[in-house]
């Protein structure tokens, strides 16, 4: 019987390699942000220049995906903690965010408009998840839906937001 | 070509995770269960009941109790170390662009077909007909001879005569009722085509199905079913699972009489002869539909007049295999998504 669900498994760890035999624009995780960037095929990739104080460059981890939908994300941990601290998504699917945030906010105080460098962002502020305050900035460019979310207050956030819009 | 976004929005929303989860969950379990049933060299119907009816529910619930405890099962960064991520079948694009994801919709399409069609109308042309005809029709009222054959054969079975109603009809038809008022349903050319002993065999395989009914094990499961409409694993273990009720009413008519030879007999004069299912005005599709109806049944009774007389008792531990199989299926399961 154990022999049996051994066979299971190894069946379907081959079922979930062939796939990227057939296509190889799934979801994968990348080393840099020029890989992930040819993966994903998005043209205008938008890296942050700005990093607020204890943010460690470069990314902490990178995924990118071409289907069902372009996608990257870079997320930027604190250099003495090592934990997630700042995740950048740009994708051209409004339902990325949902799928790629891997901290998320859980609780939203306030909700509000917010001009940035000549864009209509959303500008939200909460409690993540994780227990720690956040906030997020989401708007979009083209055909692309940007999302920046930050365990901090939103000033650094907004600093952080347009620092990568030239 | 772009996958479309509502494709991608529905694949990734609750309720399309739930479909999709729910369809391979099943196959994982059916497999699972089906090696289990190997293993420990299991012949009890009622056991292996037990394991059809575990891969239905297991199917239903899993889901959601995965994302209840785990929320964060959906998303990308579980998918990466999953053991299989559904998501990178369905978005292969196969024969023009075309994903994988259409492939497996349209299967799930064809199993709601089949469900409409075989299961659901039935029942409710039927319930339709039972109330029409218990207002309208006047019961058939056989001689006294037929009554007597009747009576004759149902003497030492737990069922009084009255509750055995007889039709006119030269075929050879018998089937029970349940509910608050069981009923047996005899035709008068199964009467005279069986001996007293076949007919008593075949009736104590109908009490049976009475007997079995205060515990109504098919219904639930048939319950379980009609939520999985759309899930052709639960329609196949649904079936096995009401293949393996007529095992066990055999299994209980042979207790009730003793007459292990003669059941198989009686199952063997109700095997249905080709020409039965051949109607000359069916062509094509009907024909296929027609065929295939008369293979599956011939076979279930084939099946079952094989198995008569052969031991199928299992162990008094026969719970351990259910625990383990449902282990390793719960196990499995949270890492496919």
């Amino acid at each position: 019987m154990l022999l049996a669900a051994a066979g299971v498994i190894a069946l379907l760890a081959a079922l979930n390699w062939v796939p990227s035999l057939m296509q190889r624009d799934f979801v994968k995780q990348y080393n840099s942000i020029d890989e992930a960037k040819r993966s994903s095929g998005i043209t205008t990739v938008l890296i942050p220049t700005y990093f607020p104080e204890g943010i460690s460059w470069p990314a902490s981890f990178i995924v990118a995906q071409k289907r069902p939908y372009q996608a990257l994300v870079m997320e930027f941990s604190e250099t003495a903690s090592g934990k997630t601290s700042l995740i950048v998504i740009q994708s051209s699917s409004p339902d990325a965010e949902k799928q790629f945030q891997r901290i998320r906010i859980s609780e939203i105080k306030e909700e509000t408009e917010f001009p940035l460098k000549g864009r209509s962002a959303s500008l939200r502020t909460g409690t993540c998840d994780n227990g720690m305050s956040c906030s997020s900035l989401t708007w979009q460019e083209g055909s692309i839906y940007h999302s920046v979310l930050f365990m901090s207050s939103p000033f650094e956030l907004i600093k952080v937001s347009e620092s990568m819009i030239r | 070509m772009d996958i479309p976004m509502h494709m991608t929005t529905f694949i990734t929303s609750y309720w399309g995770m739930y479909i999709a989860q729910s369809v391979i969950h099943s196959i994982i379990a059916s497999v699972i269960a089906e090696c289990a049933i190997l293993a420990w060299t299991i012949g009890s119907p009622q056991v292996k009941q037990s394991f059809r009816l575990m891969v239905i529910v297991l199917s239903l619930v899993s889901f959601p109790i995965y994302q209840f405890f785990v929320p964060r099962r959906g998303d990308v960064y579980f998918r990466l170390s999953s053991l299989l991520d559904s998501n990178r079948w369905f978005f292969i694009e196969r024969w023009g662009s075309m994903p994988i994801f259409i492939v497996f919709t349209a299967i799930l399409a064809i199993t709601v077909v089949i469900f409409i069609i075989q299961e659901l109308f039935p029942i409710l042309s039927d319930m339709l007909r039972q109330m029409r005809t218990t207002s309208l029709s006047a019961p058939y009222e056989a001689d006294s001879e037929i009554r007597s054959k009747v009576a004759g054969a149902l003497d030492g079975l737990p069922f009084d005569d009255r509750l055995v109603e007889i039709s006119d009809d030269d075929d050879l038809a018998l089937f029970s009722s349940t509910g608050l008022k069981p009923m047996i349903y005899v035709s008068t050319g199964l009467i005279s085509s069986f001996s007293t002993e076949h007919l008593q065999v075949a009736l104590a395989h109908e009490v049976a199905h009475i007997q079995r009914s205060r515990k109504p094990l098919l219904i639930f499961a048939y319950l379980l079913r009609v939520l999985l409409f759309f899930n052709p694993v639960a329609m196949i273990e649904f079936r096995r699972l009401a293949h393996e009720e007529e095992k066990v009413c055999d299994d209980i008519a042979i207790e009730l009489t003793g007459k292990p030879d003669t059941l198989s007999e009686a199952i063997e004069m109700l095997r249905p002869a080709p020409e039965d299912y051949e109607d000359p005005g069916h062509r094509g599709a009907e024909r296929l539909v027609s065929s295939l109806e008369y293979h599956s049944h011939d076979l279930l009774l084939r099946s079952r007049a094989a198995r008569i007389g052969r031991p199928t008792q299992d162990g008094p531990f026969w719970g351990v295999p259910i625990i383990v199989a449902m282990a390793l299926i719960i196990c499995i399961n949270y890492f496919v998504v």
